[in-house]
């Protein structure tokens, strides 16, 4: 006997109550159980990567040789690495490279293509042609080989990864900004501008780019979690930040070699980066149902 | 049927092209000359630098070097690794099988986790089960796969001593990379199939079949499943992209070898013909792929055979 109802009914035909929410009642998403969850994990996480200096009982770069791998304990919350250094104080820094590097990255996959985007959709024929098969050959890149290629050729640095993972993001903003240019061009309002003589600035600007701001907030907010992933994959395979610098994925990348006698090494960069990635797409997917009309609301 | 996929072969005649010339640029026009990057990080002189732009044939004009780029391409010549001296595409070739190998069981556990957890968060729709399943989805997406990798390792190879923390040889060995990579897959792919599986479940043949008495679990794989497996085959294909790129990471935590490695490890020699022709190859491999997917989906959906004719 099944204890659950498994799909008693064919809501699309007799839609309970929830499906339509009443006139001028708002759905208050950002109230909801896992948006507060996930904001407040990534308040957390933000303001201890910018009080880390001080947060953090110890210098980042400060080698103990004498104290190396020295277990979780209350001088060492989350123990020592290789070096003696205190990987609590290292997570805490390597928040923000974390976080500056997921903000720059996606900033610059947005504003490239939501300009592309923007373009491609407005003016139709040989600009839309030539900029989306551009998008389609950065798109034939396939994971992370594109943002590799290109800092494999720009040299190890914080800025080279922050512009390959930023590159490989922009075919995302310009294909969604560009669906989205093409159904707000034909409303009323932007061909009301037209008539009236608004120059093609004005109507791009003025009249579409607001109504296509907010898809793109939502993917921005997705895209930091992708961005921070693939930034922390370049870091852990070594082609990304360098050591010492305190970084999620270069403290993985030296720790894995030592699981067998010091797994904290690990565990607490990695823990932190989870967490981190997991509240920043609970939220984006709050966001995302939150601006949707049609998703019911959550408890 | 034919027309269709010539139609889609054309179409990637332009990607394809563009891939090519993208690999190009970024090697050869970029600001940073990749020789001199290369060399004086290992502190080669200056003579050395010039003797290797030229055996590389980068001192001539760009427009002939494009022109060669394209002669050796055709004939199946990606250069001579500068470590090695052997042929790039031997190379390529010799560490495929792993990466395949690794790619296609990884997909293996993706679709089989992803439609598990999918079709359950489906068919439990807002009960525990459905948060249960979607909790386990984010976590798919959310784990980097570097790590989740490294926690294994620490789990079955340094606790229990169960599996074999690094190398290939055996499905031993296979164990973790695939689970590892396929779990991170397979958040997607359940997210997708539970949309999917609410919007067939609410169709009325769903409610015939219910109504007639058909059991709960005919009416969902036969019913219900196959439906809502449609759209989602696109995004399997888009996902197998994801796995390649995945192999390089993965393949870096379990010591395996295979290309994601040989690219990893040509950036670290600064080995960049390598570089060059595996990024090219795997680009090219995955255009390649998603056609057979797109054709793919004209084989599963009988409803397309008429618009693709």
């Amino acid at each position: 006997m099944n204890r659950f109802r498994p799909f008693p009914l064919p809501t699309r035909r007799f839609p309970p109550r929830w499906t339509i929410p009443p006139v001028g009642v708002r759905r208050r998403w950002w109230l909801e159980k896992r948006t507060v969850a996930s904001l407040v994990v990534l308040g957390v996480i933000v303001v201890s990567a910018l009080c880390a200096p001080w947060l953090s009982p110890y210098d980042p770069l400060a080698m103990d040789p004498a104290n190396r791998f020295a277990e979780p304990s209350l001088a060492h919350p989350c123990g020592t690495d290789l070096f003696g250094r205190d990987v609590f104080s290292r997570v805490l820094y390597g928040g923000r490279i974390s976080l500056i590097t997921g903000l720059c990255a996606v900033l610059l996959a947005a504003i490239p293509g939501v300009i592309c985007g923007l373009g491609a959709g407005y003016f139709r024929g040989a600009v839309s042609a030539l900029v989306m098969r551009f998008m389609d050959v950065l798109l034939a890149f396939p994971g992370i080989l594109l943002s590799l290629t290109i800092v494999a050729l720009l040299g190890p640095s914080l800025l080279s990864v922050i512009v390959a993972v930023g590159i490989a993001g922009i075919p995302n903003y310009t294909r969604v900004v560009r669906g989205q240019v093409l159904v707000v061009q034909r409303a009323l309002f932007v061909r009301a501008a037209r008539s009236v003589g608004a120059k093609r600035r004005r109507i791009i600007f003025r009249h579409i780019l607001p109504n296509v701001l907010g898809s793109v907030v939502v993917l921005m907010t997705v895209d930091v979690a992708w961005a921070i992933l693939s930034a922390s994959s370049l870091s852990f395979l070594g082609v990304g930040v360098q050591p010492p610098t305190p970084d999620w994925g270069v403290m993985l990348s030296e720790g894995r070699g030592y699981v067998y006698q010091a797994p904290w090494v690990t565990i607490a960069p990695g823990a932190a980066l989870m967490l981190t990635i997991l509240a920043i797409n609970f939220f984006g997917d709050s966001l995302r149902d939150g601006l949707d009309p049609r998703v019911k609301p959550r408890s | 049927m034919l027309p269709y996929v010539l139609k889609r072969l054309l179409y990637a005649v332009p990607v394809i092209w563009g891939v090519v010339t993208l690999v190009f640029v970024l090697t050869r026009a970029l600001p940073g000359d990749p020789v001199e990057t290369m060399l004086s990080q290992s502190g080669g002189s200056a003579e050395a630098i010039a003797q290797m732009r030229a055996a590389l044939a980068l001192d001539a004009p760009l427009h002939e070097q494009y022109a060669r780029f394209w002669w050796d391409l055709a004939r199946g010549d990606l250069g001579r690794s500068l470590f090695t001296n052997r042929p790039v595409l031997t190379t390529i070739m010799e560490q495929l099988p792993n990466t395949i190998v690794l790619a296609l069981s990884a997909m293996l556990v993706a679709v089989f986790c992803g439609m598990v957890l999918g079709v359950l968060a489906a068919v439990y729709q807002n009960t525990w089960v459905d948060t249960l399943c979607m909790t386990l989805a984010v976590f798919g997406v959310s784990m980097p796969v570097f790590w989740s990798g490294i926690l294994l390792i620490t789990l079955f190879s340094a606790a229990l001593h169960w599996l074999p923390a690094t190398g290939q040889g055996s499905f031993k060995h296979l164990l973790m990379p695939m689970f590892v990579l396929g779990f991170a897959s397979s958040g997607a792919i359940a997210r997708l199939i539970r949309a999917d599986m609410l919007e067939v479940l609410a169709e009325d043949y769903i409610v015939t079949a219910r109504a007639k008495g058909l059991r709960l679990r005919t009416t969902i794989v036969r019913h219900a499943l196959r439906n809502a497996l449609i759209p989602a085959l696109t995004l399997i294909g888009l996902q197998f992209g994801f796995l390649l790129g995945g192999t390089v990471v993965t393949e870096t935590v379990f010591s395996r070898q295979g290309i994601g490695r040989l690219v990893i490890d040509a950036i670290l020699w600064k080995d960049f013909p390598v570089v060059q022709g595996a990024v090219l190859f795997s680009a090219i491999a995955y255009t390649l792929l998603n056609i057979v997917v797109d054709v793919s989906y004209v084989f599963v959906d009988p409803r397309l055979r008429s618009d693709a004719r």
